[in-house]
Protein backbone atom coordinates (compact mmCIF):
# COMPACT_ATOMS: atom_id res chain seq x y z
CA UNK A 1 0.00 0.00 0.00
CA UNK A 2 1.13 3.52 -0.86
CA UNK A 3 2.24 5.72 2.22
CA UNK A 4 0.25 8.88 2.43
CA UNK A 5 2.47 11.91 2.95
CA UNK A 6 2.29 15.70 4.01
CA UNK A 7 4.53 18.46 2.71
CA UNK A 8 5.42 21.55 4.54
CA UNK A 9 5.98 24.50 2.25
CA UNK A 10 6.89 26.91 5.19
CA UNK A 11 10.06 27.60 5.88
CA UNK A 12 8.96 28.55 9.59
CA UNK A 13 5.77 27.46 11.21
CA UNK A 14 4.59 29.21 14.12
CA UNK A 15 1.23 29.16 14.95
CA UNK A 16 -0.76 26.14 16.60
CA UNK A 17 -3.34 26.26 13.95
CA UNK A 18 -1.23 25.51 11.72
CA UNK A 19 -0.77 21.69 13.56
CA UNK A 20 -4.18 21.48 14.22
CA UNK A 21 -4.52 21.87 10.17
CA UNK A 22 -1.68 19.33 9.75
CA UNK A 23 -4.22 17.06 11.87
CA UNK A 24 -6.77 17.48 9.66
CA UNK A 25 -5.24 16.62 6.54
CA UNK A 26 -3.81 13.92 8.30
CA UNK A 27 -7.02 11.88 9.59
CA UNK A 28 -8.28 12.49 6.21
CA UNK A 29 -5.10 10.85 4.46
CA UNK A 30 -5.71 8.03 7.39
CA UNK A 31 -8.79 6.86 5.69
CA UNK A 32 -6.58 5.29 2.60
CA UNK A 33 -3.63 4.41 5.17
CA UNK A 34 -3.47 4.79 9.20
CA UNK A 35 0.44 5.69 8.57
CA UNK A 36 0.82 9.47 7.04
CA UNK A 37 4.11 10.67 6.81
CA UNK A 38 5.16 14.50 7.25
CA UNK A 39 7.91 15.68 5.46
CA UNK A 40 9.20 18.59 7.30
CA UNK A 41 12.29 19.34 4.37
CA UNK A 42 11.43 22.97 3.82
CA UNK A 43 10.76 23.68 7.36
CA UNK A 44 13.85 25.48 9.14
CA UNK A 45 12.59 26.72 12.51
CA UNK A 46 9.14 25.44 14.12
CA UNK A 47 7.82 27.69 17.26
CA UNK A 48 7.17 26.07 20.87
CA UNK A 49 3.35 26.80 20.42
CA UNK A 50 3.70 24.80 16.99
CA UNK A 51 5.43 22.04 18.90
CA UNK A 52 3.42 21.78 21.70
CA UNK A 53 0.34 21.75 19.45
CA UNK A 54 1.95 19.13 17.14
CA UNK A 55 3.04 16.78 19.99
CA UNK A 56 -0.89 16.93 20.87
CA UNK A 57 -2.38 15.91 17.38
CA UNK A 58 -0.29 13.59 17.33
CA UNK A 59 -1.37 11.82 20.80
CA UNK A 60 -4.78 12.38 19.33
CA UNK A 61 -4.42 10.71 16.04
CA UNK A 62 -2.65 7.80 17.89
CA UNK A 63 -5.32 7.69 19.89
CA UNK A 64 -7.86 7.37 16.86
CA UNK A 65 -5.50 4.76 15.69
CA UNK A 66 -3.27 6.75 13.23
CA UNK A 67 0.06 7.06 13.06
CA UNK A 68 2.00 10.85 12.17
CA UNK A 69 5.70 9.72 11.37
CA UNK A 70 8.10 12.94 10.59
CA UNK A 71 10.60 12.72 7.33
CA UNK A 72 13.43 15.03 6.82
CA UNK A 73 13.41 16.71 9.88
CA UNK A 74 16.22 19.06 10.62
CA UNK A 75 18.19 19.46 13.54
CA UNK A 76 16.42 22.54 14.88
CA UNK A 77 13.42 20.85 14.13
CA UNK A 78 13.80 18.42 16.62
CA UNK A 79 15.54 20.01 19.52
CA UNK A 80 12.07 22.19 19.50
CA UNK A 81 10.54 19.07 19.84
CA UNK A 82 12.61 17.45 22.30
CA UNK A 83 12.35 20.77 24.61
CA UNK A 84 8.48 21.38 24.55
CA UNK A 85 8.92 17.45 25.24
CA UNK A 86 11.24 17.59 27.97
CA UNK A 87 9.15 20.64 29.52
CA UNK A 88 6.03 18.73 29.30
CA UNK A 89 7.38 16.02 31.17
CA UNK A 90 9.10 18.26 34.31
CA UNK A 91 5.99 20.39 34.47
CA UNK A 92 3.99 17.31 34.87
CA UNK A 93 6.63 15.85 37.86
CA UNK A 94 6.89 18.78 39.66
CA UNK A 95 2.26 18.73 39.63
CA UNK A 96 2.42 15.35 40.54
CA UNK A 97 4.94 16.01 43.70
CA UNK A 98 2.53 18.79 45.04
CA UNK A 99 1.75 18.21 48.34
CA UNK A 100 -0.79 20.21 51.02
CA UNK B 1 19.16 45.99 7.11
CA UNK B 2 16.60 48.62 6.47
CA UNK B 3 14.28 49.77 8.96
CA UNK B 4 11.03 48.52 8.90
CA UNK B 5 7.66 49.76 10.23
CA UNK B 6 4.22 48.52 9.30
CA UNK B 7 0.82 48.22 10.29
CA UNK B 8 -1.09 45.45 9.24
CA UNK B 9 -4.40 44.03 10.03
CA UNK B 10 -4.66 41.09 12.08
CA UNK B 11 -5.57 38.68 9.40
CA UNK B 12 -2.58 38.95 7.59
CA UNK B 13 -0.52 38.14 10.65
CA UNK B 14 0.92 35.09 9.08
CA UNK B 15 1.91 36.47 5.90
CA UNK B 16 3.41 39.41 7.90
CA UNK B 17 5.09 37.26 9.90
CA UNK B 18 6.37 35.15 6.54
CA UNK B 19 8.13 38.01 5.44
CA UNK B 20 9.41 39.29 8.68
CA UNK B 21 11.02 35.79 9.16
CA UNK B 22 12.30 36.32 5.13
CA UNK B 23 13.90 39.58 6.22
CA UNK B 24 15.46 38.33 9.26
CA UNK B 25 17.04 35.10 7.39
CA UNK B 26 18.61 37.74 5.29
CA UNK B 27 21.13 39.15 7.92
CA UNK B 28 24.30 37.94 7.93
CA UNK B 29 23.94 36.76 11.94
CA UNK B 30 26.09 34.96 14.51
CA UNK B 31 25.97 30.97 14.82
CA UNK B 32 22.75 30.60 16.22
CA UNK B 33 21.11 34.15 16.69
CA UNK B 34 18.89 33.69 14.26
CA UNK B 35 16.83 31.21 15.92
CA UNK B 36 17.10 33.23 19.43
CA UNK B 37 15.49 35.93 16.62
CA UNK B 38 13.00 33.86 15.10
CA UNK B 39 12.62 32.22 18.41
CA UNK B 40 11.10 35.98 19.88
CA UNK B 41 9.52 37.26 17.53
CA UNK B 42 7.20 33.71 17.28
CA UNK B 43 6.47 33.99 20.50
CA UNK B 44 5.36 37.74 20.19
CA UNK B 45 3.34 36.66 17.06
CA UNK B 46 1.44 33.67 18.41
CA UNK B 47 0.57 35.63 21.86
CA UNK B 48 -0.92 38.16 19.56
CA UNK B 49 -2.76 35.62 17.73
CA UNK B 50 -3.92 33.70 21.15
CA UNK B 51 -4.84 36.60 23.40
CA UNK B 52 -4.94 39.48 21.60
CA UNK B 53 -8.26 39.43 19.86
CA UNK B 54 -6.93 42.59 18.38
CA UNK B 55 -7.88 43.65 15.20
CA UNK B 56 -4.37 45.48 14.06
CA UNK B 57 -0.72 45.09 14.56
CA UNK B 58 2.28 47.45 14.15
CA UNK B 59 5.72 46.07 13.56
CA UNK B 60 8.97 47.97 14.05
CA UNK B 61 12.31 46.03 13.09
CA UNK B 62 15.75 47.36 12.89
CA UNK B 63 19.58 46.76 13.93
CA UNK B 64 21.61 49.48 15.41
CA UNK B 65 25.23 49.55 16.57
CA UNK B 66 25.29 45.08 16.89
CA UNK B 67 21.48 45.17 18.41
CA UNK B 68 18.44 44.01 17.28
CA UNK B 69 14.96 46.14 18.05
CA UNK B 70 11.53 44.69 17.26
CA UNK B 71 8.43 45.81 18.61
CA UNK B 72 5.21 44.24 18.28
CA UNK B 73 2.05 46.43 18.88
CA UNK B 74 -1.37 45.65 18.72
CA UNK B 75 -5.33 47.11 19.63
CA UNK B 76 -6.26 43.96 21.67
CA UNK B 77 -7.63 43.61 25.01
CA UNK B 78 -4.44 44.06 27.13
CA UNK B 79 -3.05 41.46 29.25
CA UNK B 80 -5.25 42.11 32.75
CA UNK B 81 -8.44 41.14 30.49
CA UNK B 82 -7.28 38.10 28.92
CA UNK B 83 -6.44 36.86 32.24
CA UNK B 84 -9.76 38.53 33.48
CA UNK B 85 -11.51 36.12 30.33
CA UNK B 86 -9.99 33.11 31.72
CA UNK B 87 -11.43 33.47 35.13
CA UNK B 88 -7.93 34.65 35.91
CA UNK B 89 -8.18 38.14 38.12
CA UNK B 90 -4.67 40.11 38.17
CA UNK B 91 -5.36 42.66 40.79
CA UNK B 92 -3.76 45.87 38.02
CA UNK B 93 -2.00 45.62 35.30
CA UNK B 94 1.79 45.40 36.84
CA UNK B 95 -0.04 42.14 38.24
CA UNK B 96 -0.99 40.76 35.44
CA UNK B 97 2.45 41.45 33.48
CA UNK B 98 4.20 39.90 36.00
CA UNK B 99 1.71 36.76 36.01
CA UNK B 100 2.38 36.64 32.05
CA UNK B 101 6.23 37.21 32.68
CA UNK B 102 6.53 34.52 35.41
CA UNK B 103 4.62 31.69 33.14
CA UNK B 104 1.07 31.82 34.31
CA UNK B 105 -1.36 31.02 31.23
CA UNK B 106 -4.49 31.91 30.38
CA UNK B 107 -5.42 28.46 29.07
CA UNK B 108 -5.61 25.15 30.61
CA UNK B 109 -3.33 22.93 29.67
CA UNK B 110 0.49 22.30 30.61
CA UNK B 111 3.34 23.94 27.93
CA UNK B 112 1.81 27.44 27.94
CA UNK B 113 2.73 31.21 28.90
CA UNK B 114 6.20 30.33 27.91
CA UNK B 115 5.86 33.50 25.32
CA UNK B 116 6.76 36.02 27.20
CA UNK B 117 8.68 33.73 30.26
CA UNK B 118 11.23 32.36 27.64
CA UNK B 119 11.24 35.63 25.57
CA UNK B 120 12.71 37.68 29.23
CA UNK B 121 14.88 35.00 30.04
CA UNK B 122 16.53 34.68 26.35
CA UNK B 123 16.63 38.58 26.54
CA UNK B 124 18.31 38.53 29.64
CA UNK B 125 20.81 35.95 29.01
CA UNK B 126 22.29 37.89 25.85
CA UNK B 127 21.94 41.31 28.20
CA UNK B 128 18.95 42.54 26.36
CA UNK B 129 15.87 43.98 26.95
CA UNK B 130 12.30 43.82 26.60
CA UNK B 131 9.38 45.98 27.73
CA UNK B 132 6.20 45.53 27.91
CA UNK B 133 3.81 47.99 27.74
CA UNK B 134 -0.03 47.08 28.67
CA UNK B 135 -3.41 48.89 30.61
CA UNK B 136 -1.32 51.90 32.71
CA UNK B 137 2.08 50.00 33.02
CA UNK B 138 5.30 50.14 31.24
CA UNK B 139 7.31 46.87 32.58
CA UNK B 140 10.96 46.78 31.75
CA UNK B 141 13.11 43.31 32.12
CA UNK B 142 16.97 42.97 31.99
CA UNK B 143 18.98 40.49 33.22
CA UNK B 144 18.36 40.84 36.82
CA UNK B 145 16.69 43.84 36.86
CA UNK B 146 13.80 44.93 36.50
CA UNK B 147 11.28 48.34 36.70
CA UNK B 148 7.97 49.55 36.64
CA UNK B 149 6.57 52.74 35.08
CA UNK B 150 2.88 54.21 35.41
CA UNK B 151 2.02 55.35 31.99
CA UNK B 152 0.18 58.78 32.18
CA UNK B 153 -2.47 57.29 30.01
CA UNK B 154 -3.99 53.96 29.69
CA UNK B 155 -2.64 52.34 26.15
CA UNK B 156 -4.86 50.09 24.07
CA UNK B 157 -3.52 46.65 23.87
CA UNK B 158 -0.07 45.59 24.39
CA UNK B 159 3.26 46.49 22.96
CA UNK B 160 6.83 44.86 23.79
CA UNK B 161 9.34 45.76 22.66
CA UNK B 162 13.17 44.13 22.75
CA UNK B 163 16.69 45.03 22.46
CA UNK B 164 18.73 41.94 21.50
CA UNK B 165 22.45 41.90 21.35
CA UNK B 166 23.44 39.95 18.30
CA UNK B 167 25.69 37.02 19.84
CA UNK B 168 26.30 34.04 19.21
CA UNK B 169 23.96 31.60 21.24
CA UNK B 170 22.33 27.75 21.55
CA UNK B 171 18.48 29.05 22.29
CA UNK B 172 17.79 25.14 22.50
CA UNK B 173 20.63 25.08 25.40
CA UNK B 174 19.63 28.05 27.33
CA UNK B 175 15.89 27.54 27.25
CA UNK B 176 16.55 23.29 28.21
Amino acid sequence: MKSEKIYLHKQAIVFRDDATEIERVAKKLAKKNPVVYIDFKAVKFISRSFADEFINSKERLKNSGVSLKTKNTAPNVKKMIALVRHTRKNILQNAGSFQI
Amino acid sequence: MKKIKKIRPVSQLEITYDRIYQEMSGIKLPKGCLDMLTYIVSELFANVKEHAFAKKIRIEMFIQSNIFYFTLADDGIGIRNSYLQSGIFAKDDRAAIELAVGGMSTKKTNERAFGLFSTQRLSGYVGGQMSIYSGNINATFEKNKTGFERLKRKIKGVKVSVAIPLKAVNVYEVLY
